[in-house]
């Protein structure tokens, strides 16, 4: 049982370093990264529950997740790429068209 | 009514007689300027049939008898107040007398006013006058008495301002109105005592009256004798009223107007209690040795002449006072006669030396006698008619005024006689007069007419019309030739009155040794004499203008205590109150600016701090939402759990 | 509608009319406006033929106003309710002949028609209508509805202090119109109709007011009412407000100096109507509410009634005096005779009393001559001070006629109806002592000094003005004599003061009777001491 309660720390440890580099990160890439870490995470944890069950349920969630995950990677960095195509940065801060000038 | 009492057609002829000078006033109002000579000439045909018209009523009437008409004019308290006619002896004689005086005046003015600007409102003024004068006469009822007594005093003064671009003229009018609105005050409390006591103002019905109240009712009402008659203390107007017209002087000044206080005094005579009589009787003898001095030192004609009136008059007031009543209103119309022909003989002098004047372009003021002299020869007919007139008024036998000042001075003596007491004073004031009066006189007459011609200049003898007044006034001064026996006190003017003719050797002979030894002395005193100025100090009427300029710069001191009070206090207090709301109003308006709206702004403020504090969250930045929802379900989580 | 009905209000709605006229037309405002004066002359001259002369109110209209239940309150009624007596007749005569003579006058005008005359309608209306009612809150209405007008006509078409002597006018009235309400609010509560049974009727008439069966036992200004403030019971009280607010009207000395003020400001006509109307509101209240409805203060205050107008007297006079402008002048000497018709009614005799309604009509005649005399000379010159003229009688011929016509008549000349009221009053003051013992004789007699300083200040304007050498200093040309139309408003004023100062029965007929119930009934002591 001590394995994976090892585990399950190293889950929480990602999900909590990729929140952090959400919040704290002002590239977007980076948090894109970020939110992958956080996946991650989540699968490690849809993995290591399955263990305590009989039954795949965890571990095919847990490829579902991969794959929606790619997914989103490629759309977001397309945007990502579309978006430094036109304001020439990736910073989100800098990027506050819709935002009500002060 | 009471139409039984007196036969309406004589009603009828007194209403007549009144309302034709007035009539004649109205005339005057309406005719245009164009036919200014129109005026004398028919003012003075409406005066002879008012004269005429008296002189009918006068022997129509029975004469010892009162005949009265009176009708209501108001009611009020239930009681009427009754305006009418009572025509009794003395108002009959009166009448006639104002109506020929003022018949001879109109006649003279018309000589004397030719060509001046104010011609027609001259006549109107006299017609108005005469009515007034009349009226006041006639006058049943006190109320009555009073309106016309202060009428006359209107005409009063709008006459002697009739020249008013003259600022004196102006001056001496409104003072001469002003001193005699302070007696009128008198007559209206005695008037309003009267109506207290008794509810009734007709003279007939004031016998019957008797309360405390009576003599101060009979001391107002002499007050206001006072005032019209120039008796002291208010006798200081009547010198300064000799701005006016000469004729205008002779009228109002001398014969009538002054006179009807003293008419008054015998027409009420009933109302004056003992102690009343010796107020009028102390009042009459100041003023009369107080205007016999006065007379003495003027040198002016008229102020002279006008003195000599507040004598007489005063002279006449004590003999009322001191149970010579008879005497006193026989005198007073010997008076009237007299002092009119003296006043127009004056007018003739100086209309004569104005028209010499006028041609050789002099500057002298013609009315001071040191001016004067030796008129005599060059105006022979004015000098008679005054010389006559002088006589009468110095009381030289064969006169009237001999025959009044007897019954006067015979009266007092026996009212005085009964043992030593301060009655003594007021006859031996009377004494006093007699001999003065021919010196005053004599000094006028000798300066005037008798010395040596001061200066050669041309005279002509004034106009007809001027003469002929002058010389009837001066036969109606002249007593013998119409008395049965002129020793006997009885003259056409004074016959109808019941005359005592208890004539007193002794008191005869004393007075015309004291007029004989003025006239010598006088002769002695003027013959060689200079006259120079003297100290005004002499002057009676310097004291009492005096006190008069003194009572008016303390109304004057008081006016402007009051207009400074309304200005200081009164506005001032206002200002203030208004002054205090409006700082009031300031500071509700600061503390409305900055604590009440404070208040409001305060909670917009805070609103809007809280605003921008929650909007500060919403700051567009996707890491701070996501941020503040971790938290908020970390929030919820740790709520949920524990 | 009675007649004094349609003399209320056709002013009213020649007013509304005027509204829909076109203001460039501002002839058809004079026209329309004069056109009303004659047709309320023509009115007057019915009314008085329908007037037969005698105690009570005759040209009764009563219509109910407002009726409100007010549950346990009881039940609040206000009646339209006009009539002529005594009192009023000669009041409303007054104002129907002074409006006249005012729209005459008005013609000068020349500064915004339709607002004047639609005020001065209004005015008119107001006035009239608040001699006639007789419940108190249509008084106050009409009362009211009188000064607003007055405020602008002061405040837009007056001198060049207009501002402030219009709302100095206006805050003395305010104050004197509150304090009025304040009584009328305490009488109200007090006083019910006879006829009202369980549920209590308050009303607001004022012939029920001044019986005093009709007030309310225990109630505020009940006769034996327990409210005291300070040393006097709330009737006294009352009765000092009543006073203080109407001789604030008057006015009387010391609340008088919104008069000067106001009086130079304002434009002739409504100068005009303040003296000869407005102030007659002051004696009018006194001898319709305060006097009627609180015997007992009036008893009880009789002094210093008699003392004010005493004081106003000789204090107006002496202010007259100090005056060196005309019109400042005539405005004193108006608080100098108003302080006789106060004398006249603290003296409450039948004399008194009559004297008092004499002197209110009399110096409305004098007084509006005074004014449109004083406005002749502005007219030409727009300078009112005394020393600037002199010598005017050489070039002003009928002006100096008229001068003196209404000088003299002001001074108490006989023969002029000013003569008529002040002697009566003089008479009523001094019997006083004797028959009710509430004037001393003296004030009656010092009373006298004001007709010698009323002659003197007027002798000497006279002489400063008329007399002497021709100078005006304001203008190198000769002033022109009076015109037609300054003839026209003057004479009638200088007949009316002739006629009613030789006939004055003419009017006595009317004032009589009233005097006398005034004394005999509404003012007896019996009623009064016993509790």
């Amino acid at each position: 049982m001590a394995k994976t309660d090892l585990l399950f720390y190293l889950s929480a440890f990602l999900f909590c370093s990729g929140l952090l580099i959400i919040f704290t990160k002002k590239n977007a890439i980076m948090i894109l990264m970020g939110i992958e870490l956080m996946l991650n995470a989540a699968n490690l944890n849809l993995v290591l529950f399955n263990f305590q069950k009989t039954g795949m349920e965890g571990q095919f969630f847990a490829l579902f997740v991969i794959i929606v995950a790619v997914c989103e990677a490629a759309v977001g960095i397309a945007i990502i790429l579309k978006t430094y195509h036109y304001y020439h940065t990736s910073a989100i801060d800098q990027i506050s068209d819709l935002k009500e000038r002060p | 009514m009471t139409a039984a009492e007196f036969p309406s057609s004589f009603f009828l002829l007194a209403l007549i007689l009144l309302s034709l000078p007035l009539a004649s006033a109205c005339f005057a109002f309406f005719i245009k300027d164009k036919f200014a000579w129109l005026s004398p000439v028919v003012s003075s045909l409406i005066l002879l049939i008012t004269f005429i018209l008296s002189v009918v009523l006068f022997f129509q009437l029975d004469n010892q008898s009162t005949n009265k008409f009176t009708i209501d004019w108001f009611y009020i308290n239930k009681k009427s107040i009754t305006i009418g006619f009572l025509l009794d002896a003395p108002a009959l004689v009166m009448l006639a007398v104002v109506s020929f005086v003022s018949l001879l005046v109109h006649i003279f003015s018309a000589g004397y006013m030719a060509g001046d600007r104010g011609l027609v409102r001259y006549f109107g003024m006299l017609g108005f006058f005469t009515f007034a004068m009349l009226g006041l006469v006639m006058s049943s009822n006190l109320l009555l008495t009073f309106c016309f007594w202060e009428l006359v005093g209107f005409s009063s003064y709008r006459l002697i301002g009739h020249w008013f671009e003259k600022l004196v003229a102006a001056q001496a009018s409104t003072k001469a109105f002003l001193v005699n609105k302070v007696g009128d005050l008198g007559f209206l409390i005695g008037l309003m005592i009267l109506w207290s006591i008794s509810g009734n103002l007709e003279i007939s019905s004031l016998t019957q009256i008797s309360s405390s109240w009576l003599t101060a009712a009979g001391i107002c009402i002499f007050i206001g004798v006072i005032g019209k008659s120039a008796q002291f203390p208010l006798f200081n107007w009547l010198p300064d009223a000799m701005e006016g017209p000469t004729p205008v002087s002779a009228l109002i000044h001398a014969a009538t107007m002054v006179a009807a206080g003293v008419f008054l005094l015998v027409r009420i005579e009933s109302l004056f209690t003992p102690a009343c009589l010796v107020v009028i009787s102390v009042i009459g003898s100041i003023t009369t040795v107080a205007g016999a001095i006065g007379a003495l030192f003027q040198f002016d004609i008229k102020r002279i002449l006008a003195y000599s009136t507040i004598s007489q008059l005063g002279f006449m007031v004590m003999a009322i006072g001191s149970g010579a009543a008879e005497g006193g209103y026989l005198h007073l119309l010997h008076h009237a006669f007299f002092k009119a022909g003296l006043f127009l003989g004056a007018g003739s002098v100086i209309h004569a030396m104005h028209q010499a004047q006028h041609l050789t372009h002099g500057r002298m003021d013609v009315q001071d006698i040191r001016n004067l002299g030796g008129l005599r020869k060059k105006l022979p007919n004015t000098f008679l008619g005054f010389i006559i007139c002088a006589a009468a008024l110095a009381g030289l036998p064969l006169t009237s005024g001999f025959l009044s000042k007897e019954l006067i001075l015979t009266d007092m003596s026996a009212w005085a006689s009964s043992d030593i007491s301060w009655r003594w004073i007021v006859v031996g004031t009377a004494w006093l007069v007699t001999f003065l009066t021919p010196l005053y006189i004599f000094r006028l007459v000798w300066f005037v007419f008798l010395s040596k011609p001061k200066d050669e200049i041309q005279l002509q003898e004034v106009p007809l019309i001027m003469r002929i007044p002058v010389l009837l006034l001066s036969i109606g001064a002249i007593t013998f030739l119409f008395a049965q026996d002129s020793w006997r006190l009885t003259s056409l003017i004074g016959r109808v009155l019941p005359s005592s003719n208890h004539l007193d050797v002794v008191t005869t002979a004393v007075s015309l040794l004291l007029i004989s030894t003025s006239l010598v002395s006088g002769y002695f005193i003027y013959r060689q004499k200079k006259l120079r100025q003297q100290s005004d100090l002499l002057s009676p009427q310097f004291y009492l203008d005096w006190a008069n300029k003194q009572t008016i710069k303390f109304t004057f001191f008081l006016s402007g205590m009051a207009a400074s009070f309304d200005r200081k206090w009164i506005d001032a207090f206002i200002h203030g109150v208004a002054y205090v709301q409006v700082t009031l109003a300031h500071i509700v308006g600061w503390s409305d600016r900055n604590l009440v709206d404070g208040f409001v702004n305060g909670t917009a403020y805070g609103a809007r701090g809280i605003g921008a504090m929650t909007r500060s969250l919403a700051n567009g930045k996707i890491q701070s939402y996501l941020l503040w929802a971790m938290a908020g379900l970390v929030i919820f989580i740790f709520w949920i759990l524990y | 509608m009675s007649l004094l009905s349609y003399l209320i209000f056709i002013p009213i709605l020649a007013a509304l009319l005027a509204i829909l006229i076109p203001a460039r037309l501002p002839n058809s405002f004079r026209v329309l406006s004069l056109t009303i004066s004659i047709i309320q002359v023509i009115i007057l001259i019915l009314i008085v033929n329908q007037y037969t002369f005698g105690s009570g109110f005759q040209l009764i209209e009563k219509i109910p106003w407002i009726t409100l239940e007010l549950g346990t309150w009881g039940i609040l009624k206000a009646e339209y309710f006009v009539a002529l007596d005594g009192l009023s007749s000669p009041m409303v005569a007054l104002s129907v002949g002074i409006m006249l003579v005012a729209t005459i006058s008005s013609w000068t005008i020349d500064k915004n028609q339709k607002g004047y005359f639609i005020l001065l309608l209004i005015l008119n209306g107001a006035i009239i209508g608040s001699f006639c009612a007789l419940d108190f809150l249509l008084f106050y209405v009409f009362f009211e509805f009188m000064l607003l007008p007055m405020y602008f006509l002061i405040g837009i078409w007056g001198g060049p202090k207009r501002e402030y002597a219009s709302i100095k006018f206006f805050l003395y009235t305010l104050l004197g119109s509150i304090l009025i309400l304040l009584v009328f609010v305490g009488l109200y509560l007090s006083v019910k109709t006879p006829d009202s049974n369980e549920q209590v009727v308050h009303t607001f008439n004022v012939l029920h007011m001044q019986d005093s069966d009709n007030l309310i036992p225990g109630s505020l200004l009940s006769l034996n009412s327990d409210f005291y403030l300070g040393p006097y019971s709330f009737r006294l009280w009352a009765f000092l407000l009543l006073f203080i607010g109407f001789i604030i009207k008057l006015p009387a000395v010391p609340f008088h100096t919104w008069l000067p003020d106001a009086h130079v400001e304002a434009p002739t006509p409504i100068s005009v109507i303040l003296a000869a109307l407005l102030l007659k509101f002051g004696g009018y209240g006194l001898l319709r509410f305060a006097y009627p409805i609180f015997p007992d203060g009036a008893i009880h205050f009789s002094w210093l009634v008699g003392f004010i107008g005493l004081v106003s007297i000789i204090y107006g006079a002496l202010n007259a005096m100090a005056s060196r402008d005309l019109k400042r002048l005539i405005a004193y000497s108006s608080v100098s005779h108003m302080g006789f018709v106060l004398l006249g009614i603290a003296s409450s005799t039948v004399e008194g009393i009559t004297g008092a309604v004499y002197q209110m009509f009399s110096h409305g005649i004098i007084s509006a001559m005074l004014f449109l005399i004083a406005g002749v000379l502005y007219d030409r010159t727009h300078d009112r001070l005394i020393e600037n003229y002199s010598g005017l009688a050489t070039k002003m011929k009928a002006y100096t006629a008229f001068v003196l016509i209404a000088f003299f008549a002001s001074m108490g000349l006989p023969g002029f109806a000013g003569f008529m009221g002040e002697v009566m009053i003089f008479f009523g003051a001094f019997q006083s002592q004797s028959v009710n013992g509430l004037v001393p004789a003296w004030m009656a007699i010092t009373a006298t000094l004001g007709l010698l300083l009323g002659a003197a200040y007027y002798l000497w304007t006279i002489q400063r003005m008329f007399y002497g050498t021709y100078s005006v200093r304001s203008s190198l040309m000769d002033l022109t004599d009076l015109d037609r139309r300054e003839f026209i408003m003057l004479l009638p004023l200088a007949l009316a003061a002739l006629i009613f100062g030789i006939l004055p029965q003419l009017l006595l007929n009317y004032i009589n009777p009233f005097a006398t119930d005034f004394t005999s009934t509404w003012f007896s002591f019996e009623k009064l001491l016993t509790p």
